[in-house]
């Protein structure tokens, strides 16, 4: 229990003041201890990525031994991992799989402008489609605050567009009274709202960090009790 | 169908007062006198210096001698000097402040001096740094600027290794001697390819007006140009001598690193001594001191390390008075039990969502948010985890947990063991069912969304910080049917989980959501310190908002009351 | 909300209609490219102007925070940025703390300095005109450090060139030396960068960021944390539009435009259908 419990609370509340206390001394010590904090903060988060591969590869195999619905996705995991560590390894500017000169492009480059860039820009587009859908299935003005939600979010988004200015120009006069309004809503209610949010979790954030140091919060750490 | 509305319901009437009141508000802003904003802005600080065609420079350009001191930047790690003096009467045009540095008053008379040229600007008032100076109105008539000695009168660089510099770390035992005539030799021809280098200077001599403020010259190198054309200067080089550049390399990485700590001492020790001062104006090829009796003033300083930053003071008593409600809450909450707590409908659906996904034989999915486990959300996510995990045990159903991250994975791993052990099930716990999914955004998603669609859990909780993924997780959720449950502080993704899941915890709730479960006195008492700090700063806001709207309306001056609450740069 | 018991029997139907109709509204305008007119807004337009106010010579340090799923909105700002440091001759210094986005980042830096060769007629070099540091790890860890000593935190630049003594970096020892940071954000980096990075080292601070993020901004921008910031696929074509170099956020601003105006009408559609039914029932009620 000591070395489970108890000693890990120590370090938590001793580092932890150590670095709220940090932030208030300006002598060079206090700039080292932040700096050596800092180093280590960053060869641990480098070390963890073998525990992520570790668990990644443990999962993905026993998929494909035991042959569960969907293992065949698992073999492309591996072959699209292998893959792009194979080339980044052996695929520097002079190494073996290097591209001509003439376009200075490797593979690894090539695999990344290729395969991922498309495939990541794919799944994030399938998101234009998936706001048209949930906004067609929310924006319904079943009551007032519903009707004047639909409302700000009509004027902000067609005032985020070009063609608001040519519509305005034509209704108003004035090619910048829809913009204007949708910035006036961005710039007002939304600001505002926004702000309120961000106190509630910046309070949430203090007093979570507070019950953190002083060791009533330990699920962090991942036993069960508190 | 339940409405999925977490938020405290109001009174319509408060509801339909704030609503038309920021539509009129809106629609009052989007006047055409704001259309002019658009328009060409005006971006450049203003400047008064007053038109004039080269006049000459007059003892009323040269700010007054008694003003002129320098002292010991407040609030820093013993590198800076603050030099101020008063604004002169007549300031031309393109006229500048020189600021002349010197380690004796020996060096001003021999030339050994450097440089410093200031121009006018509103930026270098002393008003602007009230940390420093204050807020009184004598501030507003003095400009200040930083000196920080190591910047004159040190090297930018570390020098070049040399093979002195070899034998010198050899002799304070950083090489072996092996090491040293291994090296000896790469070191020399590599000082025969580069061009002659000037050695590092230590204040160098500078001419009495000479308004320079150069350091020592920069070690000349080529260009670099993409690697793949290999530089021309050098000569072809034997196997042996690129095996033995090869292992050399990361020996000069390392000693280049003990180089840069030697400069970084030499500034410390330059930075603490003392130092002397002395100001002039200069107009084109005019330079006129600051004199007394005959003489430029001289004044003295030195930077001391500083212990404290009292510009942050008003921070510090904050957060102490913070921390102090909290505890006592804290403390009360342990002699009080059952204090209250509003329901948050997103918590109180947990079970019903498990039991549902019970009755349906599918599984529980729990989806980890992008953050590290030092996040709050990761923390906070963890601990319903726990929750969810062993009332999922208690019904003998299954749960996978999804994470982002590998050490929320092994985090997530040791609470759900941990929570089945709790149920009495320990056999039930499989550690498949808890892994790492990928590290990128969208390859996680793509691989949870397919899973989703294959398995059709029953339950969902996605909780945590979540970034443009949040949306594609929650609608494909709701194709699938399942009940959903999500919460993050990401509020730029709250809409998104507002419109596509059943309940959403917002914000803070997520927070709270140990302290709900839970029902831990500590725990609620917390939340009830919280709680009492945003009640102190909405009167803060409101509090300060009226005193800033009459002192505006009066015209009083109170740039003190925005430094009571603002904590300096530190 | 979205349970199976309460959903339409239609909702299949309808939204497939509605991924077609997003998909038709995206691809069809790509096939023309008619010349629009649109005033860039203030926040862009502040943005502009202060790195129009830079003197050759001065560093300006871009962070790219994106990956390649957002190439489509912050690619085209990024770009824009720097055709426009390359025109000034301002020195951009280019970084990022996230191994995903070296690529993006790198791909950029080479496209804008064959830009700088056909349009302006300049040979940019890196190290000299520019400098590619690539990435470290670390992120708050790495804006502290860059804070205290930039070439401490990055040592060598993509290439490999060590960055002590570099051309591109002179007189460039810490982020104070920085006379502008523009942050280009698809993640949570935009409060970090104003914490650790522009507040400390006092320097004034840019961002461009998706569409979705950017009324998170208005705090910043209101409280002068931010001079300006770029949103979204219309911040890129403003500034395109006032560097007048056309790119592809103008070129996506028609497709903006169809599908916003889809999107509403979908919404109208939907909401004049509900209360259709609603009089329909109310009226087979009172009969």
């Amino acid at each position: 229990m000591i070395f489970k419990r108890t000693i890990p609370l120590l370090i938590v509340f001793g580092i932890g003041v150590l670095a709220f206390v940090q932030d208030y001394v300006p002598h060079p010590w206090s700039t080292a201890f932040r700096d050596e904090m800092t180093t280590w903060t960053m060869v641990i988060g480098g070390f963890a990525m073998f525990l992520g591969l570790y668990s990644l590869s443990h999962m993905h195999v026993t998929r494909i031994r035991r042959q569960m619905p969907g293992w065949g996705y698992s073999i492309f995991v591996f072959i699209g991992a292998i893959g792009m560590i194979a080339t980044g390894i052996f695929s520097d500017i002079f190494g073996p799989l290097a591209a001509g000169t003439k376009n200075e492009v490797d593979l690894f480059d090539w695999g990344y402008d290729n395969i991922l860039i498309p495939c990541s820009a794919t799944v994030f587009s399938i998101l234009a489609f998936y706001m048209a859908s949930a906004a067609f299935r929310t924006f319904r003005a079943r009551n007032l605050a519903a009707g004047l939600l639909l409302a700000a979010a009509i004027i902000v988004m067609f005032g985020r567009v070009p063609v608001s200015e040519v519509v305005s120009g034509w209704l108003f006069n004035d090619r910048m009274v829809i913009p204007n309004l949708s910035k006036a809503i961005m710039d007002y209610p939304n600001l505002a709202a926004k702000r309120g949010i961000m106190l509630g979790i910046a309070l949430g954030v203090i007093s979570q960090s507070m019950r953190i140091l002083l060791g009533i919060e330990r699920s962090y750490m991942g036993g069960g009790d508190r | 169908m339940r409405k999925s509305h977490p938020v405290i319901v109001r009174p319509l009437t408060t509801w339909v007062t704030i609503a038309l009141a920021a539509m009129v508000f809106a629609s009052a802003s989007a006047s055409p006198a704001n259309a002019a904003t658009t328009a060409q802005a005006a971006t450049g600080p203003a400047t008064t210096q007053p038109a004039a065609t080269q006049p000459a420079l007059t003892a009323s350009s040269v700010p007054d001698p008694a003003s002129f001191r320098a002292l010991d930047r407040p609030d820093d790690d013993g590198s800076g000097i603050l030099v101020v003096w008063a604004k002169p009467a007549e300031q031309p045009k393109d006229v500048k402040f020189v600021i002349q540095v010197a380690r004796s008053k020996e060096d001003f008379r021999t030339g050994k001096f450097k440089t410093r040229e200031v121009s006018p600007s509103p930026k270098i008032l002393a008003s602007t740094k009230p940390t420093y100076f204050g807020y009184s109105e004598e501030t507003k008539g003095l400009y200040y600027t930083d000196i920080t000695p190591a910047k004159l009168f040190c090297p930018e660089e570390p020098p070049p290794l040399t093979t002195e510099k070899l034998k010198q770390f050899a002799d304070q035992n950083i090489i072996t001697p092996e090491q040293l005539a291994r090296a000896l030799p790469v070191v020399a021809a590599l000082e025969k390819e580069k061009p002659a280098t000037q050695p590092v200077a230590f204040a160098t001599t500078q001419p009495a007006t000479a308004p320079t403020t150069a350091r020592a010259t920069q070690p000349a190198t080529a260009p670099i140009t993409r690697p793949a054309t290999a530089p021309a200067t050098k000569p072809a080089l034997s196997p042996a001598e690129k095996a033995e550049r090869k292992w050399f390399a990361p020996l000069a990485a390392y000693l280049e690193i003990c180089l840069a700590e030697e400069l970084k001492a030499e500034c410390a020790k330059v930075n603490a001594e003392p130092y002397f001062f002395r100001l002039a104006v200069k107009l084109g090829n005019q330079t006129l001191y600051a004199t007394r009796d005959g003489e430029p003033v001289l004044v003295e300083a030195g930077s001391r390390v500083n212990f404290f930053k009292w510009g942050k003071l008003n921070n510090l008593v904050l957060a102490l008075i913070f921390s102090a409600i909290v505890v006592t809450f804290i403390e009360i909450a342990k002699r009080r039990p059952g204090l209250f707590i509003r329901k948050i409908a997103g918590l109180e659906a947990i079970d019903e969502a498990i039991g549902r996904s019970t009755e349906m034989d599918r599984p529980v999915y729990f989806i980890h948010g992008s953050g590290a486990v030092s996040d709050l959300s990761a923390i906070a996510s963890v601990n319903i985890l726990s929750h969810i995990a062993y009332r999922t045990a208690e019904h003998d159903s299954r749960i996978h947990v999804m994470n982002q991250e590998p050490i929320v994975t092994a985090v997530s791993q040791e609470v759900v063991q941990q929570a089945y052990t709790r149920a009495g099930r320990p056999d039930a716990y499989n550690p498949d069912d808890v892994s790492l999914i990928a590290y990128e955004q969208f390859a996680f998603v793509a691989a949870v969304s397919g899973m989703m669609v294959r398995q059709q859990p029953g339950a969902i909780f996605i909780l945590g910080y979540f970034g443009a993924e949040s949306l594609l997780l929650a609608e494909t959720g709701s194709s699938t049917g399942a009940i959903q449950v999500a919460g993050t502080d990401a509020y730029t993704q709250l809409p998104f989980f507002i419109t596509t899941c059943d309940y959403t915890l917002m914000g803070e709730e997520l927070y709270a959501a140990s302290a709900y479960l839970s029902r831990e006195p500590r725990l609620l008492g917390g939340l009830r310190g919280q709680d009492v700090g945003k009640a102190f700063i909405m009167i803060a806001l409101v509090v300060g908002t009226i005193l800033l709207t009459v002192a505006v309306a009066k015209g009083w001056d109170v740039a003190w009351l925005r430094g009571l609450l603002k904590a300096s740069n530190g | 909300m979205s349970t199976n018991q309460s959903r339409p029997r239609y909702y299949e139907l309808t939204r497939r209609i509605i991924y077609v109709s997003i998909a038709l509204a995206v691809i069809i305008p790509y096939f023309y490219n008619p010349k629009q007119d649109f005033s860039p807004s203030i926040e862009v337009r502040k943005v502009y102007d202060k790195v129009e106010s830079l003197s050759p010579g001065d560093h300006l340090l871009i962070s790219i925070d994106y990956d390649p799923s957002s190439e489509a909105e912050l690619y085209p700002m990024s770009l824009a940025l720097l055709r426009h440091c390359f025109k000034k001759g301002v020195i951009p210094i280019v970084m990022t703390p996230w191994p995903t986005s070296v690529g993006i980042a790198k791909k950029g830096c080479d496209e804008a300095v064959a830009d700088a060769n056909s349009m302006f007629g300049k040979k940019v070099v890196s190290g000299k005109d520019y400098v590619f540091l690539g990435f470290r790890p670390g992120i708050t860890n790495l804006m502290l450090k860059m804070g205290d000593n930039l070439k401490g935190a990055f040592d060598k630049d993509y290439y490999g060139q060590p960055t002590q003594g570099m051309k591109a970096l002179a007189g460039v020892s810490s982020l104070k030396n920085v006379k502008l940071l523009v942050d280009l954000a698809a993640m949570g980096t935009v409060e970090w960068w104003i914490a650790y990075g522009a507040d400390k080292a006092d320097i004034p601070m840019a961002t461009g960021t998706t569409a979705v993020m950017t009324p998170d901004l208005y705090p910043f921008y209101q409280s002068n944390q931010l001079i300006g910031f770029l949103g979204g696929l219309r911040g890129a074509a403003d500034y395109e539009k006032l560097l007048k170099i056309p790119g592809r956020g103008e070129r996506g601003m028609l497709a903006q435009s169809v599908t916003h105006v889809l999107i509403i009408l979908l919404i109208l559609g939907a909401n004049i259908h509900m209360f259709a039914s609603q009089l329909l029932r109310k009226k087979e009620a009172l009969s």
